[in-house]
C-alpha cells in the first residue's frame, strides 16, 4: 500500500525523479533494510592499520597488546619461542630467564617471548599466534592450558582479532558470537576513523623506537590482574597467606563447573576453545613449527587437566604439577605464581624444552 | 530493557511485531492485545521481575479504585467519589514516596535532628514516577467525569504498553484508550511500521550518536567537580553546554523512539518535545520541554492552586503586585519545585526546580511590565533582541542543567565558580591540557542540528507523527524545511540514520537519563 496521505495526487508523482518518487511501504521498508545491511557490510570491510587496533587497548588490563604488536612487527629480534595463554602463564613463565636457560643449554641464542594475556579464552591465543606468524617464524609455540577449557571466548578477542576470525568463530555454543558480531561494525568504523586521523585522536601509525620498551620483558613488567583485585597478596604474613590460599583453593575448586554435556557433545560445550586449538594446530603445522601445551595448575589443583585426553591430538602436554602445585610459597594467590613459583616453573620448563629445540627433534 | 540495545532492536522488537501482526492476521485480535500486554511485562521484567509484580499489583488496585470512582460518578454508589479518589491518589503518592524519597527524607531528618534513623537502601522501581503520575491522572479524570472505564484489558494495555511504560510520554487514558479499540491497533501494518521505523531511527540517532557522545565529554568534568578538583572557565562552560546537548538529545531521542515504536502498532502518542532550545523565553521553553509532564503539572497541580488563589486575590483586592504574587508567583514556584523533586530525591533537583520557578516568575513579571509596550509596538521582536533573548534563555537553562546534573549542590557551585573565572582559564589552546576538539565539535554539531534543522515531527509532518503534532509543526519551522516521504532518497536517509544509530549502540549502551526518575 502507498503511504501517501497528504499528497495523493497522481500528477504530483509525475515529473519526479526516481530518487524522489513515492513508493509503497513494503518496498520502502525493504529498501531501508537493504541499505542498512549494505552499509553494515561495507563498514565491516573498511580497512585500518592493525597497529592502531592494538593501541586501542593501551589503557586497559590488556595494555601489553601494544608491546606484543611492536615486538612482532617492528622489533627485528627474532622470536624462537612464543608463549600464549592466560594470566597464569603471564605470571608463571619468565621469558628472559627461559631465554637464558635455553641459550646456555643449546649454545646459541634462543629468543623467548611471553605473549600471555590476562583473562581466559583460547581464541585470543589463536589471534596472537596468527599475528606472530605474520612477521616472525617461531620454532616453538607454547600454549598454556588450565584445569578446564573455557566455555566462551576471551573478552579481548573482539578487539584484537581479524574480521575473518570473528566472523568464522563457532556460532553454536558460543555465547560471545553475537555480541562480537554486533560490535564489529562499530569497531571497524572506529578503527578506520582512528587510522585516518591517528595523530588527531592520540594514536600513532609510525613506530617510535625511542618509546619502545624492549625485546625481553620480565614477567612483572605488565600486571596480570586488576591492581585492586580482592585476593591474598604476597606481602601478607606467610602463615596467613597459606591459610588464605588454602581456603581460596577450596572455594575455587567448588566454583568450577565440570563438563555438563555428555562426552560425545563435549566438543560443542567447549566449542570456542576446541576450534581455537584446532586452528592453532593447523597454523603451527603450516609454518613448520611445533606446538606444545603447558599445564598451569592452581594451588592444590588437579594433577592434570580434566580433559587431558583431548590434548593428545593437539600436541604434547608438559605438566609441572609435581614441581609447583602443592607449595603455597609458589603462589601469590590461588592461581598466579609468586617469584619463587615462577623461577621453579621456568627452570623446569627450560629443561623440558631443550629436546624440542635441539636440531633433529 | 533498553530501546538502544542490540537485544531490543534485533530480538525483542521483531518478535513483538511479528507475534502481534501474525495473531491479527489470523483473526485473533484479543489474543494479539493480550500478547502485547505479556510482552510489555517481559520488557519490564528484564530489568526486575520482582518490581514487575509491584507494577501489576499497583495496576490492579488502581483499576478497582477507578471502578469505585466510576460508580460514584454514575450515581450507582452511596459514597462520594472523593473518598476512593483520595484513597487512590494518597496510596499512589505513598508508594512513590516510599520508593523514591524514604532514604532522602531520613538522611535529611538525621542531619536536622541529629538522629540516627536508618532504613535499608530502597531500589527505585524503573519508571515509577511516570506510571504513578499516569495512574493518578486516570483516577482524577475518572472523578472529574472526563473518562469512562472501558474494561480491564484496555486499561491494562494503557498502563503497560511498552513504548511508553518506563519514561513516558505521560499519556492520558482518554487519548490512548480510543486507539485501543478492537480493530484500530495494527491496521495498515506496513505503512505504520515504515513511519514508526523512521521516527524510531531519528530517536536512536539522537541518543546513541549525539547524546552518548556528549556524555563522554560532560561526565569527566562533573566527576572532577565531585572529586574536588578545580574547574576552569572552559570546563565550566563545557559542562553546561555539552550536558545541555546530552540531556536534550537523550530525552527527546527517547521520546521519539517511544512515539515511533507506538506508531508501529498504529498508536499515536502525544508530543514530548518541540525544539525547546529554539525558544526565546523560559516560559516558551517549558511549553516545549517534557510537554506531557507540563500538561500534568498544569492540570493537576498549577491550576488547582492558581484558580482559588486568583479568586482569593480578587476577593481581597490585593492590587496588581499582590495579585501577581498570589496568583502567579506562588503557584509557579510551587509547581516548579514539585517538578524538581519529581525528578529525583536530592537537593540538586529541588534547587533545579526552584531556579526554573524563579526564571518563570521573572519572565512572567517581564511580560506583565511590557504588556502595554508590546501592544503599542504591534510588531515582531527585532532580530538583535531575539538573539539576546535566546542567549539569555540558553544561559538560564545551562545554569539549571548544571545543578540538575551535579551529584551535589557543592559540585554545581564548583562548576559555577569555574564558569565565571574564579579559577582562571587553566588550559593551553594546544597540548595535553587543551580543550578537547571532540567536545567543541559536539557542541557545534549539536547546536547546529538544534537551530538549523527541523525537529522530528516537522520532518515527519506529512504523516501526523504524534497526537497533537499538527498544531505544533508550524512553530519554529525552519525555512525550506525537509519533509520525509517514502522515496528512494528518504529510504537512503532513513537507512543511514538507522545504521548510525545501530552502529553507535555497539560503542556501549548507556541508560537514558530519565530512566533514573
Amino acid at each position: 500500500m502507498s503511504l501517501v496521505e497528504t499528497d495523493t495526487a497522481a500528477d504530483e508523482q509525475a515529473g519526479r525523479s526516481w530518487l524522489t518518487r513515492i513508493m509503497g511501504a513494503r518496498l520502502f521498508l525493504t529498501t531501508v533494510v537493504g541499505f542498512v545491511v549494505a552499509l553494515l557490510v561495507a563498514t565491516i570491510a573498511l580497512p585500518h592499520d592493525p597497529y592502531i587496533r592494538y593501541q586501542l587497548l593501551r589503557n586497559t588490563l590488556h595494555a601489553r597488546a601494544v608491546w606484543v604488536y611492536e615486538r612482532i612487527h617492528f622489533d627485528p629480534t627474532p622470536i624462537d619461542v612464543v608463549i600464549v595463554g592466560p594470566s597464569r602463564s603471564a605470571s608463571g613463565v619468565d621469558a628472559p630467564m627461559l631465554s637464558k636457560i635455553l641459550s646456555d643449554r643449546l649454545g646459541r641464542k634462543i629468543n623467548v617471548v611471553n605473549f600471555s594475556f590476562s583473562q581466559r579464552g583460547e581464541d585470543l591465543s589463536y589471534a596472537i599466534v596468527k599475528e606472530t606468524f605474520k612477521a616472525k617464524q617461531p620454532k616453538l609455540v607454547i600454549d598454556a592450558v588450565i584445569e578446564q577449557q573455557e566455555r566462551g571466548g576471551h573478552p579481548a578477542f573482539r578487539d584484537l582479532a581479524d574480521v575473518g576470525d570473528i566472523l568464522g568463530a563457532p556460532i553454536v555454543f558460543n555465547k560471545s558470537y553475537l555480541a562480537n558480531l554486533a560490535r564489529l561494525p562499530f569497531r571497524q568504523l572506529q578503527l578506520a576513523f582512528d587510522t585516518a586521523f591517528a595523530s588527531a585522536v592520540g594514536f600513532s601509525r609510525n613506530f617510535d623506537s625511542s618509546a619502545y620498551i624492549g625485546s625481553d620483558l620480565p614477567r612483572r613488567h605488565f600486571p596480570w590482574r586488576e591492581p585492586d583485585a580482592a585476593v591474598p597478596r604476597r606481602d601478607l604474613p606467610a602463615a596467613y597467606l597459606e591459610k588464605d590460599i588454602e581456603a581460596a583453593s577450596r572455594a575455587y575448586a567448588s566454583s568450577l563447573t565440570k563438563p555438563i554435556l555428555p562426552a560425545f557433545l563435549r566438543a560443542n560445550e567447549f566449542a570456542v576453545a576446541r576450534h581455537s586449538y584446532e586452528t592453532i594446530r593447523t597454523l603451527v603445522d603450516r609454518h613448520g613449527a611445533k606446538l606444545i601445551l603447558l599445564y598451569q595448575p592452581y594451588y592444590k589443583g588437579p594433577a592434570e587437566p580434566f580433559d587431558a585426553r583431548y590434548y593428545d591430538h593437539v600436541g604434547p602436554i608438559l605438566n609441572p604439577a609435581g614441581v609447583v602445585k602443592d607449595d603455597a610459597a609458589n603462589y601469590e594467590d590461588v592461581a598466579h605464581f609468586s617469584d619463587q613459583g615462577a623461577r621453579k616453573l621456568t627452570e623446569w620448563l627450560g629443561q623440558q624444552l631443550v629436546p624440542y629445540l635441539s636440531s633433529g627433534k | 530493557m533498553l530501546f538502544n540495545s542490540v537485544e531490543f532492536i534485533f530480538l525483542f522488537l521483531p518478535a513483538v511485531l511479528g507475534g502481534f501482526y501474525l495473531l491479527r492476521r489470523f483473526g485473533f485480535v484479543s489474543a494479539a492485545f493480550i500478547f502485547l500486554i505479556l510482552m510489555s511485562l517481559v520488557f519490564y521484567s528484564v530489568w526486575s521481575p520482582r518490581y514487575a509484580l509491584l507494577l501489576c499489583a499497583s495496576l490492579v488496585i488502581n483499576y478497582f479504585i477507578g471502578r469505585l470512582i466510576e460508580k460514584a460518578v454514575n450515581g450507582e454508589a452511596s459514597y462520594s467519589r472523593n473518598i476512593p479518589l483520595v484513597v487512590g491518589v494518597t496510596g499512589n503518592l505513598l508508594v512513590l514516596f516510599y520508593f523514591k524519597y524514604t532514604n532522602f527524607f531520613l538522611d535529611n531528618l538525621n542531619i536536622a535532628l541529629g538522629t540516627h534513623l536508618t532504613w535499608h537502601r530502597v531500589l527505585l522501581p524503573l519508571g515509577i514516577s511516570f506510571f504513578t503520575f499516569q495512574k493518578i491522572a486516570y483516577l482524577i479524570d475518572m472523578a472529574r467525569g472526563e473518562i469512562q472505564g472501558r474494561g480491564f484489558w484496555r486499561y491494562t494495555l494503557f498502563v503497560l504498553f511498552f513504548p511508553q511504560l518506563i519514561a513516558g510520554p505521560i499519556v492520558h487514558f482518554k487519548e490512548i484508550s480510543p486507539q485501543f479499540d478492537r480493530h484500530a491497533p495494527g491496521r495498515f501494518p506496513a505503512a505504520n511500521i515504515t513511519i514508526g521505523l523512521a521516527i524510531f531511527a531519528i530517536g536512536l540517532f539522537k541518543k546513541t550518536v549525539i547524546a552518548d557522545t556528549a556524555a563522554i565529554f560532560a561526565t569527566p568534568i562533573y566527576d572532577s567537580a565531585h572529586h574536588g578538583e578545580l574547574i576552569y572557565v572552559w570546563q565550566g562552560w563545557l559542562a553546561g553546554l555539552v550536558y545541555t546537548i546530552q540531556l536534550y538529545f537523550d530525552f527527546s531521542g527517547y521520546s521519539d523512539m517511544a512515539i515511533g515504536l507506538a506508531r508501529m502498532f498504529n498508536v499515536k502518542l502525544p508530543l514530548n518535545f518541540h525544539s525547546p532550545l529554539k525558544s526565546l523565553s523560559i516560559i516558551d521553553y517549558w511549553r516545549r520541554w517534557h510537554m506531557t509532564l507540563q500538561r500534568f503539572i498544569v492540570s493537576y497541580i498549577y491550576q488547582p492552586i492558581a484558580i482559588p488563589m486568583n479568586r482569593y486575590a480578587a476577593e481581597k483586592d490585593l492590587g496588581r503586585s499582590g495579585r501577581f504574587v498570589v496568583a502567579t508567583a506562588i503557584p509557579s514556584l510551587t509547581s516548579f519545585i514539585l517538578i524538581g523533586i519529581w525528578h529525583g530525591a536530592g537537593w540538586t533537583f529541588a534547587i533545579f526546580g526552584l531556579m526554573h520557578g524563579i526564571y518563570i516568575v521573572v519572565n512572567e513579571m517581564w511580560r506583565e511590565i511590557n504588556r502595554k509596550r508590546r501592544r503599542k509596538l504591534k510588531k515582531e521582536t527585532p532580530g538583535q533582541l531575539r538573539v539576546a533573548y535566546w542567549l539569555l534563555m540558553l544561559f538560564c537553562v545551562l545554569c539549571a542543567n548544571i545543578m540538575f546534573r551535579a551529584e551535589a549542590v557543592t559540585d554545581a557551585f564548583a562548576i559555577y565558580r569555574g564558569m565565571f573565572g574564579f579559577n582562571g582559564f587553566g588550559s593551553d589552546l594546544y597540548g595535553p591540557g587543551a580543550i578537547p576538539l571532540g567536545a567543541v565539535l559536539t557542541i557545534v554539531i549539536g547546536f547546529g542540528i538544534i537551530l538549523l534543522f527541523p525537529n522530528t515531527q516537522q520532518i515527519m509532518r506529512r504523516y501526523g507523527p504524534a497526537l497533537d503534532s499538527a498544531s505544533w509543526i508550524p512553530v519554529s519551522l525552519v525555512p525550506r524545511s525537509m519533509s520525509w516521504r517514502p522515496s528512494v532518497l528518504w529510504a537512503g536517509a532513513t537507512a543511514l540514520t538507522l545504521y548510525l544509530g545501530i552502529i553507535f549502540v555497539m560503542r556501549g549502551q548507556s541508560e537514558f537519563i530519565y530512566f533514573n526518575f
